[in-house]
């Protein structure tokens, strides 16, 4: 099942490894992506903390890594072509981490949960 | 009412400038901060992510050109004579703090007697190797006479989960020479205030600058400085914007552990 944190980075578990990504809501607000870094495989990573960046119309900004554990793929042809990334988001992986915790993914959001943590932040923009 | 700290910093190192930006940027000690400020020597700035092919370092280098790679987009900038602002918005993951200081420094600079605006639409993706050649929706335009829009003040962004920082550069003054030499030719489309409005001094500027960032912010500002926690972490910060290693190294690597640590 997909999840997705609050800094819209997506995980799909297989086994105990989590496949990650950037959901389409993020992707679509950052605009044009120029830049994407990817950590290597090895690295160590932390629930939350930044683990890549990217570029998109001069702004850069962190990626943060949906849970605990260690690299063991990153997607290089996303790195060699990010405006891939913007055909299909939800589709497209960035890095597949060995967890250290797989507790932790229970604490994200569900697609439903996620899709009202949207709706509920653009309502505070309005206001 | 919202405070908005104004710095005005002596022309300083490139490393630490960015340094202190960064700082400043991400400490939650001082508030939104505005930073004025100059290089000295002068400096060639990198984007974040920008590649060294195509510039020459070496002639960058035989000109007393300092080197740096900030922390935010776009392309190389050669900061001589130019003032420098910087937005800082810690505790703020702000991405449209962008356009709103474009739209202030437009505003700063109708208030000066020029006709600048931000440029409608955007550019090509991708990203020239000078900042002035490149064509951005944030940029500062103005079209004296009935000319082809051109580029005033460029603006870059770098959004942590600790804060925002963007980046602007106004040129005052503009030598060919040296964008040739470092850029292989020299920018086209674009101006300095020498050029439009030479009546314009740096201290009217920087006095609009200010009025219209507390205005588009809602905040009223007040000249500060640095506190001294910000000053002992932009030193920290230094020694990585002033390491040559981390400078050239192209597109950056990720440092994942030293970033845990923070």
């Amino acid at each position: 099942m997909r999840r997705y944190t609050k800094s819209h980075e997506w995980v799909e578990v297989e086994g105990n490894r989590a496949r990650t990504g950037l959901s389409a809501f993020a992707v679509k607000e950052v605009g044009s992506i120029v830049f994407i870094e990817l950590p290597s495989p090895g690295a160590v990573v932390k629930a939350g903390l930044p683990f890549g960046v990217l570029e998109s119309s001069k702004s850069v900004y962190d990626l943060f890594a949906p849970v605990s554990g260690t690299v063991r793929e990153a997607n290089e042809s996303v790195a060699e072509a990010p405006e891939s990334l913007e055909g299909d988001p939800e589709g497209t992986w960035l890095t597949v981490i060995e967890m250290s915790n797989p507790e932790e993914v229970s604490s994200l959001m569900t697609a439903e949960e996620y899709e009202a943590f949207l709706k509920e932040r653009g309502q505070e923009e309005k206001e | 009412m919202t405070r908005l700290r104004v710095v005005r910093s002596a022309p300083g190192r490139a490393a630490w400038n960015m340094a202190l930006d960064e700082a400043l940027a991400r400490s939650p000690l001082g508030g939104p901060t505005l930073r004025l400020y100059g290089w000295a020597p002068p400096a060639l700035s990198l984007g974040f992510f920008q590649a060294v092919d195509g510039l020459d370092l070496d002639a960058a280098a035989r000109a007393g050109l300092d080197l740096v790679r900030r922390p935010t987009g776009g392309g190389a900038i050669i900061h001589e004579a130019e003032l420098t602002y910087a937005l800082c918005l810690p505790g703020e993951r702000s991405p449209g703090a962008c356009v709103l200081l474009a739209e202030a420094v437009a505003a700063a600079l109708r208030a000066a007697g020029i006709d600048a605006r931000l440029r409608e639409g955007e550019g090509p993706p991708g990203c020239p190797a000078a900042c002035f050649a490149g064509t951005a929706a944030t940029d500062i335009v103005c079209c004296p006479g009935s000319s082809a829009p051109l580029k005033l003040s460029g603006m870059a962004q770098r959004v942590w989960r600790e804060g925002t920082l963007v980046h602007g550069s106004l040129p005052f003054a503009y030598r060919a020479d040296l964008h040739e030499a470092v850029f292989g030719e020299a920018p086209r489309g674009f101006a300095w205030l020498a050029l439009l409005a030479p009546e314009v001094t740096k201290e009217s500027v920087c006095g609009n600058l200010i009025e219209e960032i507390a205005r588009c912010l809602g905040a009223q500002p007040y000249e500060g400085e640095p506190e001294a926690a910000e000053i002992l972490e932009a030193g920290r910060l230094c020694v990585r914007y002033g390491s040559r290693e981390w400078t050239l190294g192209g597109r950056r690597r990720v440092e994942v552990s030293s970033v845990a640590a923070v």
